[in-house]
């Protein structure tokens, strides 16, 4: 009994600390211990509705065994459309393909002998929070040297330092961990279906973090369908002079980079899931288009709403927020063709 | 840390094992050590206040126990000016500030008092009673100042009580930290099914109840005078519910371990008076006001004036206490006059008393009912401005109108079964024993496969986390 229970209180105190400390957390992740709790989609994740459990794949590269043009470095400012497991080298052209999250910043070197392509592609709901101030995530160096650090890097207070201090050991979103240390595995998935299922069809709703379309088809990713208290959502109203602020954030980015050494730089705003699939969820501010028609606007964008509005079932996957095979090489095929189509800049 | 998390099992899971691996020494230092923590989680910096007023206490229990004549009393006061002047700052300044601006702008003249930025560590309240009735009971040589300074801090954090009580008594805790309680599986079994349901109050009726009430009360001036009156009802449920709930987790957390904590809640929606209700409603916190305030104020011995004002003024404070708004404070005068006008009555119209029979008592009960589910308006409304506007609907309600809400009917209907059940159980205390252990496990397993399916998991903090 007494070796039961000191048993019992070594495997607690184990799934506690890989809970509680994100480190460890990550690094039991990638030992593969635990499952992956992103297998079945973002928004399954979140829902757990059996109706959108779908096993995640991985798309096919654009370009595999491509032709490089040797002259071109594409460089993305990117959010999680483009993280590596979405995109990657093998589905451009250029050279030499390098990816930075909006939540990074990182120390580069240009060969201005070459051709540099800088891309800022955001998603719609977090557009308005990228581009409320001027984009800052590169700074161009002689030589490399200096590893990828968390952005910004504002003047560290006292008070903030004292914080960070007191955040090593008290790290928050321990909940969220243990949740899916313990509950994440097929088993338990059951439940939480059944669970999901139960309360969808007996008291009509979902988990608070999804909401459903009219017909109860596709499911999204409740900051982009909230308006209320949320920028990010496709149904929050977006004024004139809002639009004219974007656009001269925009500009002044491209300003900056190109004075930086780039030779070029496109905007490409991916619509959120609902502004394609159910506009009629709420009142759209069609914020895409009126900042990629707005006429101060200089820097030339790779636009793929009006090729989704077209084929809407096709381009995002049902169980997650972002595109589909489908829906990316449409996107993938524009950034290539606008980057080394003859009409380019090239 | 909530009780309501994953978190927290774990964290109970670990303490209760280590707890029972441990000698007397070492229990009482594990469980100060894991009520750091479980505070620490909210908000770590805040331990220090905490151990201010402890270490303050500490030693003022020790020195009031040692002087003598009047340095006994000035000792008394100085700790309790220590422990009303830290709540005060942190709790009340803005509010006292807030007041004299509004104040200062009729005179135009404008308020050169800045604001204080603290937010308001969880639970304030609730430990700073528990520190004063320490130093209280050891000046009135009820109880013996507790020398080991460990068990002392232990007394005041406590983790199943720390953050919204019961707020105990010395007498009551402070002997059972240096008592070795042996593994009593009966008591395990006991604790662990009063947490089981204190869980499902939490989690399947409270956190339900409380989506049609946000809903209501986020924006009353849009709700019709049907919605905001079944909201209100609800709420009178979700804060029982809420409230009872925790007090049974800590109740039966600290059980598990061997520890006996005061019992919060005795069906309080069973009352027949005011003043019942609050003899079963928490009773540790009513308790401390007529030990505390209301009999050192004179209680019912100095004419009957006194006697109404002592009453309406301990509810006043008790408003003040539960948070610094003036719906409080409202509300606890609400609860003072209706005490007042009971009195009066029973006084001076006995036969306005209705007859001790089935209907006499049912109505008494609708009465009384009615009366604490009008006065929740203004505890829980945002503002004054709100719970005026809120009671206007519900005394002009036309019942034609359509009932308004975030529920589906079938969900609504579940709520309603919900409390329906909880009432039973309290008028007619169902208990199973529990001394037959597969009739344990099936209760227990059946108590946690029913909150895992119908809870509304939504890690909302308890409501009286706030105060």
């Amino acid at each position: 009994m007494k070796a039961l229970r000191y048993i019992g209180l070594v495997l607690v105190i184990f799934l506690w600390a890989e809970a509680y400390f994100p480190e460890f957390y990550l690094a039991m992740g990638k030992s593969h211990l635990f499952p992956d709790d992103y297998r079945y989609g973002d928004l399954y994740r979140l829902s757990f509705l059996p109706q959108f459990k779908e096993k995640a794949s991985i798309c096919p590269d654009l370009l595999p065994g491509k032709s490089a043009d040797h002259k071109t470095n594409i460089f993305i400012i990117g959010d999680s459309f483009t993280e590596e497991q979405r995109v990657n080298a093998n589905d451009f052209k250029a050279q030499n393909y390098d990816y930075t999250h909006w939540a990074k910043s990182k120390d580069i070197v240009l060969d201005t002998a070459q051709r540099n392509v800088l891309i800022l592609e955001t998603v719609e709901r977090t557009f308005r929070e990228h581009f409320g101030k001027e984009a800052d995530n590169f700074r161009i160096v002689k030589n490399p040297g200096k590893n990828e650090e968390n952005a910004p890097k504002p003047y560290v207070t006292k008070k903030q330092r004292l914080e960070n201090f007191i955040k090593i050991f008290f790290p928050g979103g321990t909940e969220e961990r243990l949740e899916h240390t313990l509950f994440n595995y097929d088993f338990f998935l059951f439940f939480k279906e059944i669970k999901a299922a139960f309360n969808l069809r007996f008291f009509d709703r979902a988990e608070k973090k999804v909401v459903l379309s009219k017909d109860r088809q596709s499911l999204f990713y409740f900051e982009e369908v909230e308006s209320g208290e949320h920028q990010t959502s496709s149904f929050s109203e977006v004024s004139e002079a809002e639009i004219q602020h974007l656009v001269e954030m925009i500009n002044q980015t491209q300003d900056k980079y190109k004075k930086a050494g780039f030779d070029e730089v496109y905007l490409s705003i991916i619509p959120n899931k609902v502004s394609i699939l159910a506009p009629d969820l709420g009142k759209y501010n069609h914020i895409i288009e009126k900042v990629q028609t707005d006429r101060a606007l200089k820097v030339p964008v790779i636009d793929v709403y009006s090729d989704f509005v077209r084929q809407p079932s096709e381009m995002y996957l049902k169980s997650d927020t972002h595109w589909s095979c489908a829906g990316r090489d449409i996107w993938l095929k524009k950034v290539n063709y606008s980057i080394f189509s003859p009409e380019s800049n090239q | 840390m909530v009780f309501n998390s994953l978190h927290f099992l774990l964290f109970f899971i670990i303490v209760t094992l280590a707890y029972f691996s441990l000698g007397l020494g070492g229990r009482w230092k594990l469980l100060l050590l894991a009520s750091c923590y479980f505070y620490m989680i909210f908000r770590p910096e805040y331990i220090i206040i905490l151990f201010v007023t402890i270490i303050i206490d500490y030693f003022a229990g020790i020195w009031i126990e040692k002087a003598e004549g009047y340095q006994r009393k000035l000792l008394l006061v100085i700790s309790l000016i220590s422990n009303i002047g830290i709540l005060a700052y942190f709790k009340y300044f803005n509010f006292f500030n807030e007041n004299l601006g509004a104040l200062l702008w009729h005179f135009d003249i404008a308020n050169p008092i800045p604001y204080t930025s603290f937010i308001l560590p969880i639970g304030l309240s609730f430990h700073t009673f528990q520190a004063m009735s320490y130093t209280i009971e050891v000046y009135r040589g009820n109880q013996k100042s507790e020398r080991n300074f460990g068990i002392y801090a232990l007394y005041v954090m406590f983790y199943p009580q720390l953050v919204a009580g019961p707020i105990e008594r010395p007498q009551n805790v402070l002997h059972q930290f240096h008592e070795f309680h042996a593994f009593d599986w009966e008591k395990v079994k006991s604790g662990l099914l009063l947490m089981a349901w204190g869980f499902f109050k939490k989690v399947v009726i409270a956190e339900r109840l409380g989506m049609l009430v946000d809903y209501a009360y986020k924006d009353p001036h849009e709700k019709n005078g049907i919605t905001l009156l079944v909201a209100t009802i609800f709420y009178a449920f979700q804060i029982y519910c809420d409230f009872s709930g925790y007090s049974d987790i800590a109740l039966g957390s600290a059980r598990v371990m061997g520890y006996d904590l005061m019992e919060n809640f005795k069906s309080p929606y069973f009352s027949r008076s005011i003043s019942e209700f609050w003899s079963r409603w928490h009773i540790s916190l009513s308790s401390w006001f007529r030990d505390y305030l209301y009999i050192p104020l004179g209680g019912n011995r100095k004419g009957e004036f006194r006697r109404y004002l002592n009453q309406f003024i301990i509810f006043m404070v008790s408003g003040l206490w539960h948070g610094a708004k003036w719906t409080f404070v409202v509300w606890g005068c609400l609860h003072g006059t209706y005490l007042v006008l009971a009195i009066v009555r029973n006084k001076y119209f006995p036969k306005m008393a209705l007859p001790d029979n089935f209907w006499g008592k049912s109505i008494n009960l609708v009465f009384t009912f009615s009366l604490v589910t009008l006065s929740w308006v203004f505890f829980r409304a945002v503002s004054m401005k709100d719970s005026f506007l809120i009671l206007k609907k519900i005394f002009t309600l036309n019942i034609h109108e359509p009932l308004v809400s975030s529920l589906n009917t079938t969900e609504l209907i579940f709520s309603v079964l919900l409390i329906i059940l909880l009432m039973l159980k309290e008028r007619f205390y169902f208990y199973v024993s529990t001394s037959d252990n597969k009739r344990f496990a099936l209760l227990f397993a059946g108590f946690v496969i029913i909150t895992y399916f119908f809870g509304v998991f939504n890690t909302n903090q308890f409501i009286y986390f706030q105060f």
